[in-house]
């Protein structure tokens, strides 16, 4: 996945949320510990690897917090995408023996540059699982 | 299955996988994290033990992700599941809700022994091709 598209495919998304820099609203997000915009962080990496692979799924995503008590984000996050139809895991991942390893893609954003790695991984991941379930073989490892 | 046999088994897990401790009771942690709702205590050991107690019962293993529900301050009691079958790799908590919408988890209130059972009880349903759909609530707002 080339990081220029991805990049500006993050800047349309970001823009049809209000966002007027992306890179500062993901630090903010993160440094002044905002689960609100964590959360608007993670809606944004799910949209932009939907409209990157033209196709809609069912999410999940957590964000992760640095402590049980204060429930400050600390710019991790995770990822559970399922088909609509098929129900099918799309980001499970096996480990180089064949078993599971985790149903979850996890990334740390916590700026602009962080988010483009992400976005490249998940989507090549989500594209991985879902040719190797039209071919019928094994999932990525 | 009856409840007194999924007790036997969430206290089992609790104390052989869980809290390692052979004297520990998991209604007894259950009975301090209602009354305390401390949030130093180990919240994530409730539905660990309920992912072991499906897990032995079924005699299979998932592919799991649990979270902790929060409301604005503290934990609230409540835990989403999402399990898939490592083997066809489907999510096996997607579901479509009467209105028709899709969901990929579900939330189960456990504050109590009772509530353990039913969650136990209602994904050992699904992870066994039941597909009971009574009383879960889906994460429609994540």
């Amino acid at each position: 996945m080339d990081w220029e598209q991805v990049a500006q495919t993050l800047q349309e998304i970001a823009t049809e949320f209000g966002i007027e820099d992306l890179d500062q609203f993901i630090q903010s997000a993160w440094q002044d510990a905002d689960p609100v915009s964590a959360g608007c962080v993670a809606e944004v990496i799910e949209r932009a690897s939907e409209r990157l692979l033209d196709q809609y799924f069912l999410w999940s995503h957590i964000v992760e917090t640095e402590d049980c008590e204060w429930f400050i984000p600390d710019g991790w996050y995770c990822f559970i995408a399922v088909h609509p139809e098929s129900r099918l895991c799309l980001t499970f991942r096996h480990d180089w023996v064949g078993c599971l390893k985790s149903i979850c893609f996890r990334a740390r954003i916590r700026n602009i540059e962080d988010a483009i790695d992400a976005v490249v991984r998940l989507v090549d991941l989500i594209q991985s699982n879902l040719t190797n379930q039209k071919e019928g073989g094994a999932y990525a490892k | 299955m009856q409840n007194e046999r999924i007790i036997e088994v969430l206290e089992e897990v609790y104390r052989e996988e869980v809290s390692g401790d052979p004297e520990d009771s998991f209604q007894s942690f259950l009975e301090e994290f209602n009354e305390t709702r401390d949030p130093e205590l180990p919240v994530y050991w409730i539905s660990e033990t309920v992912i072991s107690a499906v897990e032995r019962l079924s005699n299979r293993r998932f592919g799991w992700h649990t979270e902790a529900l929060k409301d604005e301050w503290n934990y609230s009691g409540e835990f989403l599941f999402i399990c898939v079958d490592p083997t066809n790799h489907r999510c096996l908590t997607a579901r479509t809700s009467p209105d028709g919408l899709c969901t990929i988890g579900i939330i189960f209130p456990i504050l109590n022994i009772d509530d353990a059972v039913h969650a136990v009880e209602f994904l050992l349903s699904l992870v066994q091709g039941r597909g009971e759909t009574r009383g879960e609530k889906t994460d429609e707002s994540k």
